[in-house]
């Protein structure tokens, strides 16, 4: 079968049709910057963009997301209207968001598709709808500053 | 080459003398000694492995200390930066490759700063001197005219040498006979210039998701490997059958007659396997909570526990102010990665077995595996890789060995990536302790009584590091990772502090602060109680009663509670403060203030804000000291609000994250650190001091509303 993942068309065996998503990215199409953490979809870790919302890909299987465009961490940068990065990843570095830094493509994922949905979230917006993302490292503070510059650079670029 | 000049001499140093197990290893002398956690010190020639200039110009930097999140890559290359004269864009960093450098301790204890910053500067300035001397040479000029820009070698004349040119092809490693000076593990020299925030190295790398971690690690041939989970702590298999797993889902079994594991051509056939396989156990003694509890208790006096931490020549009264019964819980890791490694045997070249993994101490990984399957130690080669969450978690070998076993068997590289129950039952966490606090003060609010008994189970010598034998020869010794942070700060003239270590049927182990975030909950909960059973201010009482040796922990006091505006305990109808403070490792103070909001119909509550001083001496990169400082506050938080780990039915009690509550996004309060640098104190750790003061700043403060010590955690009201 054939899913899109980032913009390219890509094969996968029909045999693992209704496997994680996540393993089948990481093992098959060497998409390594998606990461386990549970397995279940309670860490979310594993988040990644089906039609640009935000899915866990443990949760989910490549039958799911047939026909529909996946973005992973590693294709979110070319989602973004210009440069090197995505508004989100860029405020991540400015920020200095990382400590270990396992957790953070999933962070990255969720905050870009909280964006898209509601381009100026108040930090009950953003608690609510990250409190499903861990961090062990404690970068929460960090977190929602980045977010909320993430949110005014990309309003400032659309007006 | 410089890592041979510098190993032979080093290997003879290594051993665990600080903690006393080099005795009972002599005692016995034979081949059932296991490896242990690497806790030698710095051999005169070691650091010369560290550093090289590589043909293309760029320096490249094996450091000695593992990322784990504590930003150290960055630091280090920073200082190195400074030295050499060069951007940072000029410095690759890689994690401890036991191929590359010589023998090094594990990364624990917040001592990468304190310990490494010295050698490291030294190394930098050496290396800069020897390539100046050498471009010299080249240019045929004299040494004091030739200026170096960054990237080239200037003579007056114009002339230029690049870096690129002075490599010459091959390599520039540090040769200790060609160098006037040697590095010294302490802090000689200053490094410059400092300070400046750097973000954590790789940033880019980590934001857009490339490869970093042992799971990520992909090599030809590379298959999947798990072992099967006894569903009890203690359980023994009986029977095993792999019957019900289709063929195509198993490419080797395993079985050595206590373990059995698989390996799968994928993780998705792995995951699918498992779920297939099918077991029965036995259990002998099963293990239980409430057997656990009981040999916690203290139903003896302090004088009579085993091991003494503080003893005045007046003995405490037996009547006292307050007496406090306090209760900590098991806590784990929960390190977002699940441990992984990658294994691959080599039949016909060298390293016979490589090992790809996140890990605290890969020479221990690496003598552990040499140990076990009878190679020399040049043999086993582990490449480090980041650590995704270490917090104490890393530094034993066990996915390593898993991953060996498999691939050996199957005959290909093998990837064994733990599962989150596997995480909570197979990894080791921190022990639950009980603290008995009796204390006193008088009528002017000077504390004259103290004693603290307590019991705990073992944090460094635990049946998760060392085989039964061994844990026997060391309960005549203290433990010093229970130990940690139990002498009290304060001064006392009649004062008495003293615990047991207590074996525990689950593996325990170093949690981040090791027993001093426990330790100074106990001592913080009851300071703060007896203030308020003095009707003092908090504030007041403890700054009353600190003596003039820690003068630096009543400069953290005052400035928080500057910071804060501390006016008191403040608490209203709905929300109240506490305050609280420590020192960690006797050399980093911190003051912690918690605004905490809790509502009475509901019974919750929700710390608002976090206000810090936070004292760790010089600071060299202070957004990453800034970053410590966070986590370690969240650390406190999550301790008291929500994490607890208990037997229940002969197992842990937490399988996924939602039975094990770690701190979300929606916990987290605001925060403000300050950083205080007295002039001229040493850099020293940031990593795990925080973790001591928040969590009972917070405790504090919803005693302060409900009225009554939190005698237990997590808290429940």
């Amino acid at each position: 079968m054939d899913i899109t993942v980032n913009g390219r068309s890509r094969q996968v065996e029909d045999a693992l049709t209704d496997s994680p998503l996540l393993w089948v990215l990481r093992d098959e199409l060497g998409l390594v910057g998606t990461k386990f953490g549970c397995g279940i979809g309670t860490c979310g870790a594993c988040t990644i963009h089906v039609d640009g919302r935000a899915v866990r890909s443990c949760q989910t299987t490549p039958g799911d997301v047939a026909g529909h465009d996946v973005t992973t961490i590693e294709g979110l940068a070319a989602t973004a209207p210009s440069a090197n990065l995505h508004p989100v990843q860029q405020a991540w570095i400015d920020h200095s968001v990382p400590q270990c830094g396992y957790c953070q493509a999933g962070q990255i994922m969720s905050a870009a598709a909280l964006l898209a949905e509601n381009p100026s979230p108040s930090d009950a917006d953003i608690d609510r709808d990250m409190s499903g993302t861990l961090c062990r490292c404690g970068t929460y503070a960090r977190i929602r500053h980045a977010i909320k510059q993430a949110a005014r650079n990309t309003n400032k670029e659309a007006s | 080459m410089a890592q041979q000049l510098s190993r032979r001499t080093f290997l003879t140093r290594s051993g665990w003398t600080a903690a006393g197990i080099t005795i009972a290893a002599t005692v016995s002398g034979c081949s059932l000694v296991p490896a242990l956690p690497s806790r030698n010190e710095l051999g005169e020639t070691d650091a010369f492995t560290w550093l090289q200039l590589k043909p293309d110009g760029q320096f490249l930097f094996c450091s000695p200390r593992q990322e784990i999140g504590q930003g150290i890559s960055s630091t280090l290359k920073l200082v190195l930066a400074g030295e050499l004269g060069v951007e940072l864009e000029q410095i690759e960093v890689i994690a401890p490759d036991t191929s590359i450098i010589a023998q090094t301790k594990s990364t624990v204890g917040s001592e990468s700063i304190k310990d490494f910053l010295g050698p490291v500067t030294e190394i930098g300035q050496i290396m800069s001197a020897t390539l100046h001397t050498r471009a010299t040479q080249h240019l045929k000029a004299n040494r004091a005219d030739v200026i170096f820009n960054g990237t080239e070698y200037v003579t007056p004349a114009g002339t230029k040498l690049s870096l690129v040119e002075l490599a010459a092809g091959t390599p520039i490693l540090l040769d200790p006979s060609e160098t006037p000076t040697v590095p010294q593990a302490r802090q000689t020299r200053q490094p410059s210039p400092l300070p400046i925030s750097t973000p954590t190295d790789r940033i880019t790398d980590i934001v857009t998701g490339a490869p970093l971690f042992a799971g990520d690690v992909q090599l030809p041939g590379l298959v999947h490997g798990a072992f099967i989970r006894a569903p009890k702590l203690g359980a023994t298999l009986s029977s095993i059958s792999f019957d019900p797993v289709p063929k195509t889902q198993i490419l080797t079994l395993f079985f050595d007659g206590e373990r059995a594991g698989l390996v799968a051509p994928t993780q998705a056939d792995l995951m699918g396997a498992l779920d297939l396989v099918e077991t029965s156990w036995t259990t002998a003694d099963p293990a239980s909570q409430e057997a656990i509890e009981t040999s916690l208790t203290l139903r003896e006096p302090v004088r009579e526990l085993e091991h003494t931490v503080l003893e005045t020549s007046g003995r405490p009264n037996d009547v006292a102010d307050i007496d406090l019964s306090i209760s900590i819980p098991f806590a784990a890791h929960a390190a977002i990665e699940p441990r992984a490694a990658v294994a691959r045997w080599n039949k016909d070249s060298d390293p016979t077995l490589e090992i790809w993994t996140g890990t605290q101490d890969a020479f221990y990984v690496r003598s552990h595996l040499a140990k076990h399957f009878g190679l020399s130690e040049e043999e086993v080669v582990v490449y480090s890789q980041r650590v995704g969450g270490g917090f104490g978690g890393r530094t034993l070998c066990t996915v390593e060995l898993e991953a060996a076993l498999l691939a050996k068997e199957a005959k290909r590289p093998v990837k064994v990536h733990w599962t989150r129950p596997d995480e909570f039952q197979e990894g080791f966490h921190r022990p639950p302790s009980k603290h008995h606090i009796k204390a006193s003060a008088n009528e002017a609010g000077a504390l004259t009584d103290w004693s603290h008994g307590f019991k705990s189970g073992h944090v460094i010598f635990t049946s998760a590091a060392m085989p039964p034998w061994m844990q026997a020869v060391t309960s005549f010794t203290s433990d010093p990772g229970t130990a940690r942070g139990a002498k009290m700060h304060y001064a006392a003239n009649r004062a008495e502090v003293a615990f047991s270590d207590v074996r525990m049927p689950v593996k325990t182990g170093p949690w981040r602060g090791l027993g001093a975030a426990p330790n100074n909950f106990a001592i913080e909960t009851a300071i703060d109680q007896l203030a308020s059973n003095k009707a003092l201010d908090p504030l007041a009482f403890r700054l009353a009663n600190l003596p003039p040796e820690h003068k630096r922990l009543s400069v953290c006091l005052e400035q928080v509670a500057k910071n804060a505006d501390w006016q008191g305990r403040s608490t209203t109808e709905r929300s109240a403060r506490g305050i609280a403070c420590g020192i960690y490792k006797g050399v980093t103070y911190v003051a912690v203030i918690a605004d905490v909001d809790i509502d009475r119909k509901t019974g919750t509550f929700r710390i608002t804000r976090l206000t810090c001083a936070h004292d760790c001496g010089r600071v060299i990169n202070p957004d990453q000291v800034r970053a410590q400082i966070e986590g370690n506050l969240i650390w406190g938080l999550g301790m008291v609000k929500s994490e607890e780990l208990s037997v229940e039915q002969g197992r842990l009690s937490a399988d996924y994250l939602g039975d094990y509550q770690i701190p979300t996004i929606s916990d987290a309060p605001a925060i403000s650190i300050e950083l205080i640098e007295p002039e001229n104190a040493a850099s020293v750790g940031a990593g795990e001091a925080a973790i001591v003061a928040s969590g009972a700043a917070i405790a504090n403060a919803v005693a302060a509303f409900t009225g009554q010590p939190i005698t237990e955690l997590p808290i429940r009201l």
